[in-house]
C-alpha cells in the first residue's frame, strides 16, 4: 500500500511542480526523489522537455555571449563624458 | 617619462570606454551610474598603474577593476534601496502560466532554432540583451553574475546575503521570465 502511494506520488507531479526542478538541476544536484520525479515527468511530457531544452539554450547563450555580443550595441559613451574622464585623469596624473 | 603614460591613458579611454560602458549598462542599467563607474575605473586604473605589470592584457586588467567597481555599486544600492525585500512575499508571477491542475496554460512554442548555432545569431543576442534589461534589478544582477560572469553560488549567496534556496528560486524565475521574453520577441520577429 505504501509503495503504491509512493508510486502514485511520483506520477502526480505536474508541469508546475517540475519546472522549478528543471532550473534547479542546473544549479545543484537534486535529491534522489526529485531526480526520479523529474525523469518520470520528462519521459511523459513533451512540453516540459521543450521547456527544459529552451532553459538550457538560454544558459548556453549567456555563456557563449559572455563577451561583447551581449551588450546593448546601440549604446555608446558620450564624447563629452570621454573628454571629462580624460580631463579627470590628467588631474590625477 | 610622463608623456608616454599620459598618451596611454588617453588611448585607453578611446579604445575601451565604449566597451566598458556597454558592459556596465547591461549590469547596472542606469546610464548615469554606468558613466560614473567607468570614470571611477579609469581613475583607479591610473592610481594603480604600477601594479599593472603586463601579466594580463590592458583590457582584462581594466575589466577586472571594472567588475569590482560594479560590485561596489551593487553593495551601495543594497544599502540604500529596498533591495532585499519584497520579492519573496509576492505571489509567484509564474503561477499565471499554469492551469489550476498544474498543466501549462501557454505551452512553450517551437523556436525553430538550431541550438548548436544559436549563439552565432546576432538578432538573438540583441533580443536576449533586451530581455535581460526587462528583469528586475535584483534578478538581473544575480542572473548576470551567475550565468554570464560565472560567479559561484556560494560567493553569490554571501554577496547578496541570501540562502541557496533563495538563489535557486531567483534563478528559476529569472530563467522562466527570460525564456518567455525570448519566445515572444523571437517568434514575433519571424
Amino acid at each position: 500500500m505504501k509503495t503504491m502511494l509512493f508510486i502514485e506520488k511520483l506520477f502526480k507531479f505536474t508541469c508546475k511542480d517540475v519546472n522549478p526542478l528543471i532550473s534547479e538541476a542546473l544549479d545543484h544536484s537534486l535529491s534522489f526523489g526529485n531526480q526520479v520525479r523529474l525523469k518520470i515527468h520528462l519521459a511523459i511530457c513533451k512540453v516540459c522537455r521543450r521547456y527544459q531544452e529552451q532553459i538550457k539554450l538560454v544558459r548556453d547563450l549567456c555563456r557563449k555571449f559572455k563577451g561583447d555580443p551581449l551588450t546593448p550595441s546601440k549604446v555608446f559613451l558620450n564624447d563629452s563624458i570621454k573628454d571629462k574622464i580624460k580631463q579627470e585623469l590628467k588631474n590625477y596624473h | 617619462m610622463d608623456k608616454p603614460v599620459e598618451l596611454n591613458i588617453e588611448q585607453w579611454v578611446d579604445s575601451y570606454s565604449d566597451m566598458m560602458f556597454r558592459f556596465t549598462v547591461l549590469r547596472v542599467k542606469d546610464q548615469d551610474a554606468a558613466e560614473e563607474i567607468v570614470q571611477a575605473t579609469f581613475v583607479s586604473a591610473l592610481k594603480s598603474k604600477d601594479s599593472f605589470q603586463g601579466r594580463s592584457s590592458e583590457k582584462s586588467w581594466l575589466f577586472g577593476i571594472l567588475k569590482h567597481k560594479i560590485m561596489d555599486h551593487f553593495r551601495e544600492q543594497k544599502k540604500y534601496a529596498n533591495f532585499d525585500t519584497g520579492w519573496e512575499d509576492e505571489p509567484d508571477p509564474l503561477d499565471a502560466a499554469y492551469h489550476a491542475n498544474g498543466t501549462w496554460k501557454n505551452q512553450p512554442q517551437h523556436w525553430d532554432l538550431d541550438p548548436e548555432h544559436a549563439h552565432e545569431n546576432s538578432q538573438l543576442a540583441e533580443i536576449l540583451t533586451e530581455c535581460l534589461d526587462g528583469l528586475s534589478d535584483k534578478f538581473r544582477q544575480i542572473f548576470v553574475l551567475k550565468e554570464i560572469d560565472g560567479m559561484d553560488s556560494e560567493a553569490l549567496c554571501k554577496e547578496f546575503d541570501i540562502k541557496p534556496t533563495n538563489l535557486w528560486v531567483i534563478l528559476h524565475r529569472a530563467r522562466a521570465q527570460l525564456r518567455k521574453c525570448l519566445e515572444v520577441k523571437w517568434l514575433g520577429q519571424k
